[in-house]
């Protein structure tokens, strides 16, 4: 086991290298547009009421999620495959879960600033009250959304015949994920026979979960478990599909 | 190769079948064994089935029928244990390209278990060795395709593998670089004489140089193996070449006719191959020696043995 952690993070650290040739676009992507929405959201709403800045923010939180990671994982896995860096991993000493704990480590940690950052800001700026504990739990509840997520992009990155399929098909799901997910409206606005689209994404959850903290001041484990129970497969399907030797 | 090691299989290989789901048998009842310290060179025409077999041997593959063992291990049933003993330079494949080239071999070093400070003296000597010291800071995406196969290279080396195998290493290289790859690799070989290599090549003139042994794959089955030598005498029948001017064909033929010695003439252009046998050399060069001086005495290349393998399976089909 202290070798697959080890393993994890070389790997995450090779990953996390990457960032010194798109960080300009990961802090644009990820903290400028999202801080900018914020700010101009903030000067556009000094009237909203609570429910409509809530609705706001975990909106902004599902789709800069949704985005990054389907995206990245996607694209990040599927380059690994086709263009055969992958082959590297595999013929050396590297258990197939060091590579999936590197490669997820990575995205979780890029999503743990992006929320500790995002939610302080826009908490302040749009004067939604704001305290540490949850802040945390929101957190909690996004990176285990950020799970299902992860394996949606695995699933991409790892069955697509090639890289502009990985494209093609990340950028889709991610605004399917981000629209269908009852964030900017409620979800007893959905019709009734579409709402179980609705249940099936762990952001759907997320955001009733967030919401329920926000507007009634309740942690709702039963959403909490719904959501673990709901990732579980997508990420268990998304990295099966990682193979470590082909058949 | 080292003495004691000299006779130890570290691969074997057993009837080894690989068919692919599209009906395709790209490796048809394999067998071969091969001993520690030896350079095996697997050559074939595009199709025979080299790539596929490599693939199984490194595990990254997964044998239809067969066994393989490597090192005592069964490697179809868990191939993890020779992981940390090998190095693989793959025939396609891109590196990562947002790391330095000492990056690359440092972190692979790790993977493969190598402490941290292992890791940074192999990879400095690595980098030494492969002249890729000056290179150590640029990215990976900075590097001509000779660099880059180099990093492969490296990242082959960089854990001492007792088996190190190499498929089409020098696909792509031009011919300077090519040489100066397969020095690296002569200079590795010298220096670590227990080091079993297998290399995959379509330059076979290159396995001349490297190789103690020869496999012929054809169509997914071995057609022949042997060393060099006995590979070119084999399928030959001659071991020498004289190669001299056309115009003087006629007057050469005859007098070895005369002088009973038993050879074959390939004509090329305005030049002639006369193909012989070692015993002969002599009286050959004294009765051709007596209308020109002008003659170039050569072995056989292995393309000519290629050819010779592929054209006996054909006959024999």
């Amino acid at each position: 086991m202290k070798k697959i952690i080890t393993n994890a993070i070389i790997i995450s650290k090779i990953n996390i290298l990457s960032l010194r040739e798109s960080l300009t676009a990961f802090v644009i992507i990820s903290l400028f547009i999202p801080l900018g929405m914020t700010y101009l959201i903030s000067l556009a709403s000094p009237n909203w009421d609570l429910i409509t800045k809530v609705n706001y923010l975990t909106g902004m939180l599902v789709l800069s999620s949704s985005l990054t990671i389907i995206n990245g994982i996607g694209q990040f896995i599927g380059q690994d495959r086709l263009g055969g860096i992958i082959s590297w991993y595999r013929t050396s000493p590297v258990h197939p879960l060091s590579y999936i704990l590197g490669v997820t480590s990575t995205y979780l940690i890029s999503i743990l600033i992006e929320c500790l950052i995002l939610i302080p800001i826009a908490s302040i700026l749009w004067r939604i009250p704001f305290n540490i504990i949850n802040m945390g739990i929101i957190t909690l509840i996004v990176i285990v959304q950020s799970l299902a997520l992860i394996g949606i992009g695995a699933v991409i990155g790892t069955h697509a015949k090639n890289i502009q399929t990985v494209s093609a098909l990340t950028n889709v799901l991610s605004f399917i994920i981000a629209f269908a997910t009852p964030a900017y409206y409620s979800i007893s606005a959905v019709p009734e026979k579409f709402r179980l689209i609705c249940y099936i994404l762990p952001t759907t959850e997320a955001s009733l979960f967030i919401k329920n903290l926000y507007l009634h001041r309740v942690v709702d484990v039963s959403l909490l478990i719904i959501l673990i129970l709901v990732s579980i497969p997508y990420l268990l399907i998304g990295f099966t599909g990682i193979k470590w030797r082909e058949k | 190769m080292g003495k004691d090691s000299a006779n130890r299989e570290i691969i074997v290989v057993k009837d080894l079948v690989k068919r692919y789901s599209n009906g395709v048998i790209a490796n048809d009842h394999i067998n071969m064994k091969i001993k520690e310290g030896e350079i095996v060179g697997i050559i074939g025409p595009n199709g025979a089935g080299k790539t596929t077999l490599i693939k199984q041997l490194t595990g990254e593959l997964l044998p239809t029928e067969g066994d393989i063992h490597i090192m005592g291990f069964n490697i179809i049933e868990d191939p993890s244990p020779i992981k940390s003993f090998i190095g693989v330079c793959p025939q396609e494949g891109s590196l990562i390209h947002y790391l330095t080239v000492w990056e690359h071999i440092y972190y692979f070093a790790r993977l493969k278990g190598l402490s941290k400070e292992k890791a940074r003296k192999n990879t400095d000597e690595i980098l030494k060795m492969l002249n890729l010291k000056t290179h150590r800071k640029k990215r990976i995406n900075e590097l001509s395709g000779g660099l880059k196969r180099r990093v492969f290279v490296g990242i082959a080396l960089v854990n001492e593998p007792r088996i190190i195998f190499l498929d089409e290493p020098t696909t792509g290289l031009d011919p300077i670089s090519r040489m100066d790859f397969w020095r690296t690799i002569k200079k590795i070989t010298m220096s670590n004489p227990e080091t079993t290599i297998i290399i995959t090549t379509h330059y076979l003139e290159e396995l001349d140089y490297i190789s103690d042994r020869l496999i012929f794959l054809n169509n997914g089955k071995i057609v022949l193996e042997g060393n060099i030598e006995e590979v070119r005498k084999l399928i030959l029948d001659y071991d020498i070449k004289i190669t001299l001017s056309k115009k003087f064909k006629d007057l050469v033929m005859k007098a070895l006719m005369r002088e009973g010695v038993m050879c074959k003439i390939k004509e090329e252009r305005n030049k002639i191959h006369i193909l012989l046998s070692k015993k002969d050399i002599s009286t050959a060069i004294s009765e051709i020696a007596r209308f020109t001086s002008d003659i170039v005495v050569s072995s056989p290349t292995l393309d000519e043995v290629f050819m010779g393998v592929i054209e006996n399976e054909k006959n024999n089909n």
